[in-house]
């Protein structure tokens, strides 16, 4: 009589309870003190432990109709599997590899974007100093941009201001070289953030930043400063500007996928860029970092504008050998 | 019972199936809005809790060396404060495998939508909208005039109408997704819990296993998994809940009813047969299931009594 009732799901679940318990103790110590509490021969039981709860999962589904069971493998499966693929290189090795491929191909995977952005930019600089007259200058250029330059402010002090710096104390220096880096660095991941509101803030921004540039430069040459100011600005110029475009295009691919999500529906376009483009704009704050630093350097010890050019060249073509020549190697994703 | 019922109703719209790698589909529960929310707040009240310890210190030390080189303290300052607000979910994100110290009060955690490994561009990704979400509409509320300069009154109003779209996101889809979930692909689900209980069909008296109550084919096929499960539930709360026992009165004789079990079972042998009843009953279902048939619901009507 009791062979006829006999359950095979509560055999299945006596044969293989053990493990489960198991793969529970370690999973909770994982969940509070990291992979690092496990010791090397529990760590190489985590894998083969989950594939085996795995399994038992799959044949639970199968033949067994206890409902805690059911609940208690799934929610064991779960949590397990967090354990096991949660797990990344990180450290030094995740940096490396980022710099090494992930950053480049990202950034040139979003090229098509990412070159709309320059353009803008560019496109904002001639505006800026191609319609350049006081009014205009007054009317677009923020009190704190302008820093005591405007079109009452006599040749001479202008000229200043270019190649101050060296005199003043160093954490003055400190500061504003930290508030700059800061600032932009905001001003990228804002741009960003706005590529989801259909892209249209952020061409405003991008648009709005190169004519700022523009109406600096202007008013420089309408003192017959030119060539000195880009002198000035472009030795930091060329990496930071990078850097804006960078942010910018990132922003513009968001809305790109957006507005034209294509065969595989918007939430994975979305999704699909949104990774993307965040790594770019990761990379692109460290690019506002050394920007900084060659702020920092040109303002306090370059002041010779043929160095000042060389620098503008090196930096340039440094970037476009980075963009150009990294990651294409390794073909797997990031 | 009403209350249970929408409980249940409401995990179960809450409910996303979630394919791992070995194409095994796997219910997650998503947060709730509220958990979100109160894990964000206890995030930010570290954050700034941080900021406050960071500022004396550096006053502190800036005061003591009698404010000389005030200056580098202060790029100290911004520079901390900027690792700390805009790092800080980036490095418990990764480095906790989606966990922040508030999600994990929580009992909350980001997954990747697509059931693979969290990657550093999902987490920064869903972090760097956080500037669109909250800290704008945040700065649109204590400081307009700083955000927009002066604009007409109008203009502030569709501004702030905009800004609040993106804050308020979460409570009109069902993943209570953010925006930043939306650009990652991510999901924050809550922590499952279930433990493994006693298995109901081995806890049972040894009379049961001695089968002093048989049941016919046809008796057991009145009811589906679904009454099972019901069933499960209402003999492991049994001996927890204080109406318990009388439940089982209950439900004892519409079982009894509906399979025409003679005679009436005594009061103090209700809790055995039921847990007889279960074990025969799994015991059926699943060699039905076995055989590729999966009954879920029971039969309507009664099994007509024998003469």
């Amino acid at each position: 009589m009791s062979d006829a009732i006999r359950l095979r799901s509560s055999d299945f679940r006596r044969e293989r309870e053990a493990q489960w318990v198991e793969l529970e103790t370690l999973v909770a110590r994982v969940e509070k003190r990291g992979l690092k509490s496990l010791g090397a021969d529990e760590l190489h039981q985590l894998p083969r432990l989950y594939r085996a709860a795995v399994s038992g999962l799959s044949v639970a589904r199968a033949i067994s109709l206890d409902r805690n069971l059911l609940d208690y493998l799934e929610s064991l499966v779960a949590r397990a599997y967090f354990c096991v693929y949660g797990v990344k290189p990180r450290g030094g090795r995740a940096v490396r590899r980022f710099f090494a491929h992930g950053f480049p191909a990202a950034v040139r995977r979003s090229a098509g974007a990412v070159a709309v952005a320059v353009g803008l930019l560019l496109a904002g600089t001639v505006c800026g100093s191609a319609v350049y007259d006081p009014d205009t200058y007054m009317a677009i250029m923020p009190e704190e941009m302008m820093q005591g330059r405007g079109p009452t402010t006599s040749t001479a002090d202008l000229r200043d201001v270019l190649y101050s710096g060296g005199d003043s104390a160093d954490d003055e220096l400190g500061l504003f070289a930290t508030f700059l880096f800061t600032h932009n660095a905001k001003i990228g991941m804002l741009s960003f953030a706005l590529g989801f509101a259909l892209g249209i803030p952020a061409v405003l921004l991008i648009f709005y930043n190169g004519l700022l540039l523009g109406a600096m430069a202007g008013l420089y040459a309408s003192r017959g400063l030119a060539l000195e100011f880009w002198a000035w600005v472009l030795p930091h110029g060329v990496t930071e500007l990078l850097a804006v475009a960078l942010c910018g295009g990132a922003g513009l691919a968001v809305a790109a996928a957006v507005i034209a999500p294509g065969r595989h529906g918007r939430l994975h376009a979305i999704a699909q860029t949104g990774r993307r483009a965040a790594l770019v704009v990761l990379g692109a704050c460290f690019l506002f970092l050394i920007a900084g630093i060659i702020e920092g350097i040109m303002r306090q010890v370059i002041h010779d504008v043929s160095v000042r050019y060389a620098t503008v060249g090196v930096t340039a073509v440094l970037w476009a050998a980075y963009f150009g020549l990294r990651g294409r190697s390794e073909r797997s994703a990031p | 019972m009403t209350t249970a019922t929408t409980a249940k109703d409401d995990l179960g719209r809450r409910l996303r199936v979630f394919v791992t790698p070995e194409d095994l589909p796997l219910p997650l529960v998503v947060g709730t809005a509220g958990a979100r929310a109160t894990a964000f707040f206890l995030d930010v009240l570290i954050m700034t809790g941080v900021t406050v310890a960071l500022a004396l210190i550096l006053w502190g030390a800036a005061s003591a060396a009698g404010f000389a080189g005030a200056g580098l303290f202060a790029a100290l300052f911004l520079l901390i404060h900027f690792l700390l607000w805009n790092g800080y979910f980036l490095f418990f994100e990764l480095r906790w495998q989606g966990r922040t110290p508030g999600k994990r009060t929580q009992g909350l955690r980001v997954v990747s939508r697509d059931g693979g490994p969290l990657t550093t561009g999902a987490v920064f990704g869903r972090n760097l909208m956080r500037d669109l979400e909250f800290y704008l509409p945040v700065q649109a509320l204590l400081a307009p005039d700083q955000l927009y300069g002066p604009a007409p009154g109008w203009a502030l109003l569709v501004a702030c109408g905009w800004l609040f779209l993106f804050l308020f996101f979460p409570l009109f889809n069902r993943d209570r997704a953010r925006v930043g979930d939306l650009v990652a692909g991510t999901l924050v689900v809550q922590r499952p819990v279930a433990r493994l209980l006693p298995d109901v069909a081995e806890s049972a008296p040894a009379a049961v296993a001695a089968g002093e109550w048989a049941f016919a084919p046809e008796q057991l096929d009145m009811y589906g998994i679904r009454e099972l499960h019901v069933l499960e539930q209402l003999l492991r709360d049994a001996g927890r809940r204080p109406d318990g026992l009388d439940r089982l009165r209950v439900v004892c004789d519409k079982v009894c009813a509906k399979i025409a079990w003679e005679p009436r079972v005594p009061d103090a042998r209700v809790e055995a047969f039921l847990q007889a009843f279960y074990r025969a009953q799994r015991h059926r279902l699943e060699h039905r299931l076995l055989l590729g048939e999966r009954r879920e619901r029971k039969k309507t009507g009664r099994l007509p009594r024998k003469s």
